[in-house]
């Protein structure tokens, strides 16, 4: 089963990702900033990291640099308010894979997730 | 040189932003009132008869080459509404999860709403980053604008209920 884990100081956004998956054959991972979602990706390596840029502690972009630095090329999923030209620059920067600008349809989120990892519908 | 920003620019990207969002996250058509808004930046607005009881005020702000906040006024009824619409609930539901629930998802949606009114603004040569969202509740809640910075209050209607979106803009 895939893992995805979610990093959002948001439970908005939590709990609307844990509505888009929950019919698909994965298991959500959350975290409410940088430094829970450093902690869970090296505990749960994750095959797909969905991540928000501006959170208080540790923000989306230093959460990912620190990650990267420790070699860890998780593929990464920017799902953010943060739609600026320079944000999506710097995420591109840092081997971000797609980069879904606030607000989504969860439909959309789920076909960029495929996109990346072969995920399939739970069977009925 | 980026382009000045007019007052056409500011009314186009915060109708947009409003519209997008409800109508992305709720499916519900976010109608701008042509004719009394924008209200007079140098007058007090009055509030609509709606907002009277309880209401829940999102703000998110933005910093860098232009600056500003951007107040977003609800009804408890309309917020109700909203929440059942983006997680899925029943209004029970919504009920149970009281203040907290219903004030993180007015805040993730002012956080969408600032973040596409902000994110037009820095790609016509503004740049500037988004705040973390605060929500607070009353029923008799004025904000003032901080000093220099100019107000400008957009009227919304959502479901027949109305959505304030009140910016204070400032320019260096």
């Amino acid at each position: 089963m895939h893992k995805l884990l979610t990093i959002d100081d948001s439970k908005t956004i939590r709990l609307i990702l844990q509505r888009a998956f929950k019919d698909y054959d994965c298991t959500l991972i959350e975290a409410a900033n940088g430094e829970e979602g450093l902690k869970a990706a090296a505990e749960h390596k994750p095959d797909l990291i969905i991540l928000d840029i501006t959170m208080p502690q540790m923000d989306g972009f230093q959460m990912l640099t620190l990650l990267r630095e420790t070699g860890d090329n998780t593929s990464v999923i920017m799902l953010t308010a943060e739609g600026g030209a320079t944000s999506v620059q710097k995420a591109n920067h840092l081997g971000v894979s797609d980069y879904i600008a606030k607000p989504f349809q969860n439909e959309a989120l789920v076909a960029k997730v495929q996109k990346i990892i072969p995920l399939a519908r739970k069977a009925a | 040189m980026p382009p000045p920003l007019t007052e056409e620019i500011f009314k186009e990207c915060i109708e947009q932003a409003v519209q997008k969002v409800f109508h992305t996250m709720l499916q519900k058509n976010a109608i701008p009132v042509h004719g009394s808004s924008p209200l007079p930046a140098t007058e007090p607005w009055i509030r609509p008869p709606d907002l009277d009881g309880t209401i829940a005020v999102g703000n998110v702000g933005f910093a860098g080459d232009v600056s500003g906040l951007v107040f977003i006024y609800l009804s408890e009824t309309l917020v109700h509404s909203i929440v059942q619409g983006m997680l899925g609930m029943t209004e029970q539901e919504v009920l149970e999860g009281g203040r907290e629930v219903s004030s993180d998802v007015i805040g993730e949606l002012t956080n969408m709403t600032v973040g596409v009114f902000k994110n037009r603004i820095h790609d016509l040569g503004y740049p500037c980053k988004l705040t973390i969202p605060t929500v607070v509740w009353g029923s008799d809640i004025a904000i003032q604008p901080p000093r220099g910075a100019v107000r400008r209050t957009y009227i919304f209607q959502v479901d027949g209920r109305s959505v304030i979106a009140d910016l204070m803009f400032k320019s260096d």
